[in-house]
């Protein structure tokens, strides 16, 4: 089992509908997947047309596996299943750091999931907190969507020093430019720059289009419902990548 | 689609009431629609569907499926092709072919039912439009247009909504008929429909006798099971399906004449004598098919080991055997659709009728325990002191005598099981079965040379092919020398088994 986590320090730069439409094509190639949506915001849920099935309690989802396996539900998707997000989620940073194992107990609590699953996919909340470092200690791929501009720039740089800080490795972090619009230079300009780092950045890049703003309407990826626009290809090409570096 | 629960449904009216009321609740969604046609295939005897499987071919699809959740086992495409006759028809290795030879064996797959499947997927759907649970919703009728007779919706919740499952359960519920797991399988709602008993054929039935039950009627009872499976295996026999046929024939005729021997005492001498004499006829008129037919049956292992150099040979004489089969059969058919068989079973079925009368037989009193107890311990006793005379340098004739004791004291067992405990008789007739297998085998050997022997003393040797044929022949006969002398040998061990210990300590407590 593998897991991708899609974070970013900075919110709004496509980290959920990159979750869905990559959980969607990976299912649909055949894996089990799992998409956990620890954003508390929920947005992930919403366009499955989710709600929790009972009320999540935090301490209990941390400490057993069977428990975080009753929260699961089935999507409308063969293969694709969702734990749905809760505003009671917000108290994850907190009952993480009760616990005992609090840098790793995300990653215990995953390894308990390994018959199910081929894949879990987790849509982070925006935020360089307990629960983020427990990702970055548990994921095979952290993916960052970036939209090419400086702040963005900025943020993920952030982030990678502090991993480099907390002695992390930080091989397993890709970057994607997301909500990238050729219209502009300055994004064309940021993205031939930054592209150059083919270590660090993959080639897909997702564009700035009505299409992905439509899942909020649509409640299912894009993928579902509109599948040969330039987006949809573009998440096609970013999760072949992701499927080669998994 | 793997379903929790199955709802069946009377009629069309019913499910569109249904529909309707679940309508009040959730958004139903029509998905895809299809419709097949769904050919079932089983032996004559239903091996299959006795062992819970179906063979079906749909959609160029050969697949057996288990019956109880229809879940397929082994599958392989199969477009443009006549329906296969025997498993062996499919490509060797193939993982159908296996189970089809170990399930049915030598019997041939017969077209057993034709349905016609209409099938259509539904969504249930929340109120925020999210799918809650799957139905496939199906209708299943007899190929030629008849109405479906059966109309089912299996449901799947899907996983994290079991409380609105339940809820479209019980609304569901109201028009229909609920049932847990997958349901009823269409073949076996097919069967019921038709009111085909697929159990109905069993020659080795249990007859059921209790021991104060007057012995001519048990014998009557005996000679009626009989003719019942002479006549059930008449027309695969004619049509030449496959070779058990014929078998199972011959098994009852011989079953019956055991029986007029057995129960001698109870029937008229004069009547009981001319029956036999009928029964024994009708047995000669199959006896040189069924002789070709263990030939050919056997080719396998009779020329197995034998040096390639005999392989022209071989081939040239299962080549004649098979011509020779075929006129046989002919003359078989022909003697069967003459008026000897009907004659024959009318004069079967006036004793049957006749049996039901005391005063038909000269010893109405007699209770079936007793004739049962006195044949079988007359006959063990019998088998025990004929047994103990032979060894590996004995002559084939005393074998062959033993062999025939074996046989009725089977018959007897099978007869008369309902009389004593099952698990004691089980226990008896699983050793005689063994010993009966050895003497099989070494009369089987015996005919097989004889057979050849008088082929080989009919040939004309001027012919390449007969050369090949004859040297093939005397390759095969001193095979077949070697078996019998080894099984011979083997001989004293397998009946020391069953002359001591449990196994005539069961004997002489049973049938004192």
């Amino acid at each position: 089992m593998k897991i991708l986590t899609l974070y970013h320090l900075k919110g709004g730069v496509g980290k959920t509908a990159a979750a869905v439409n990559l959980s969607y094509l990976a299912a649909a190639e055949g894996r089990r997947v799992l998409l956990c949506d620890l954003d508390p915001q929920g947005s992930a849920t919403y366009y499955f047309r989710m709600r929790p099935a009972r009320p999540v309690k935090v301490g209990k989802l941390l400490k057993s596996a069977k428990f975080a396996e009753k929260l699961v539900r089935e999507s409308d998707y063969e293969n694709l299943f969702l734990m749905p997000s809760d505003l009671a989620l917000r108290q994850l940073d907190s009952k993480l750091d009760a616990g005992k194992h609090s840098r790793t107990r995300l990653k215990r609590l995953f390894a308990g999931l390994e018959d199910e699953y081929d894949l879990v996919v987790v849509d982070a909340p925006p935020a360089i907190t307990l629960l983020a470092e427990n990702l970055f200690r548990a994921s095979d791929l952290l993916l960052l969507p970036v939209i090419p501009t400086v702040l963005a720039h900025q943020a993920m740089l952030k982030v990678i020093a502090f991993m480099d800080d907390e002695g992390l490795d930080t091989s397993r972090v890709r970057a994607f430019f997301s909500l990238a619009d050729r219209r502009k230079k300055l994004h064309r300009d940021f993205m031939k720059e930054l592209g150059r780092d083919r270590e660090r950045f993959l080639s897909a890049a997702i564009p700035y289009a009505s299409a992905v703003e439509n899942m909020g309407l649509e409640r299912r990826p894009l993928l579902d419902y509109d599948r040969r626009s330039p987006a949809a290809k573009a998440y096609r090409a970013l999760w072949a990548e992701c499927a080669t570096v998994l | 689609m793997k379903a929790d629960t199955c709802i069946l449904f009377d009629s069309e009216a019913a499910e569109t009431v249904c529909l309707e009321g679940l309508g009040r609740y959730f958004r139903l969604e029509p998905g895809k629609a299809a419709q097949s046609r769904h050919a079932y295939f089983d032996t004559f005897d239903w091996r299959l569907f006795a062992a819970g499987y179906s063979l079906e071919l749909a959609a160029g699809e050969l697949r057996l499926c288990s019956l109880l959740d229809d879940r397929v086992q082994a599958a392989l495409a199969w477009k443009g092709r006549k329906p296969p006759a025997f498993a062996t028809e499919i490509d060797a290795g193939e993982p159908l072919r296996e189970a089809l030879e170990e399930l049915c064996g030598i019997r041939a797959l017969m077209k057993q039912a034709e349905l016609v499947v209409r099938s259509r997927e539904l969504a249930v759907r929340d109120a925020e439009g999210k799918t809650v649970a799957r139905v496939m919703m199906g209708s299943y009728a007899f190929h030629g247009g008849s109405a479906p007779f059966l109309r089912e919706w299996r449901v799947r919740p899907l996983r994290g909504y079991a409380a609105e499952g339940r809820f479209f359960r019980e609304q569901a519920g109201r028009t229909g008929t609920l049932r847990a797991g997958e349901g009823v399988h269409p073949l076996a709602m097919a069967l019921r429909e038709r009111r085909i008993d697929p159990f109905r054929y069993a020659p080795n039935r249990d007859l059921g006798f209790s021991p104060e039950l007057p012995a001519y009627l048990a014998a009557r009872s005996v000679l009626e099971h009989a003719l019942e499976v002479v006549e059930a295996n008449e027309p695969g026999l004619l049509a030449d399906t496959d070779t058990e046929f014929l078998h199972h024939y011959r098994v009852a005729l011989r079953q019956a004449k055991s029986a007029l021997g057995l129960f001698s005492e109870v029937l008229p001498p004069d009547e009981t004598n001319a029956l036999k004499e009928t029964i024994s006829r009708l047995a000669r008129a199959s006896n040189a098919v069924r002789d070709l037919d263990v030939f050919l049956l056997k080719r396998g292992s009779i020329t197995a080991r034998l040096p390639g150099a005999f392989n022209p040979g071989v081939d040239t004489f299962f080549r004649r055997l098979k011509t020779e089969r075929r006129r046989e059969f002919k003359k078989l058919c022909a003697f069967l659709n003459s008026e000897a068989l009907p004659a024959a079973k009318l004069q079967w079925r006036t004793f049957s009728t006749r049996l039901a009368n005391p005063d038909f037989s000269p010893a109405p009193g007699l209770p079936v325990y007793a004739v049962a107890c006195e044949n079988i311990s007359r006959r063990y006793g019998r088998i025990l002191k004929r047994g103990a005379k032979l060894g590996p340098g004995s002559a084939e004739e005393p074998f062959h005598a033993l062999r025939i004791d074996f046989k009725k004291l089977r018959y007897n067992l099978e007869f008369f099981r309902s009389l004593f405990p099952g698990r004691d008789i089980r226990f008896f007739i699983r050793h005689l079965r063994q010993m009966q297998g050895l003497l099989g085998d070494l009369n089987d050997i015996k005919v097989q040379r004889d057979f050849l022997a008088a082929r080989l003393a009919r040939l004309d040797l001027k012919t390449r092919d007969s050369a090949n044929v004859a040297a093939a022949l005397g390759g095969i006969i001193a095979r077949l020398e070697e078996s019998s002398l080894r099984l011979r040998e083997g001989f004293p061990v397998a009946f020391k088994d069953l002359s001591s210990g449990r196994v005539r300590a069961i004997a002489e407590r049973l049938f004192r």
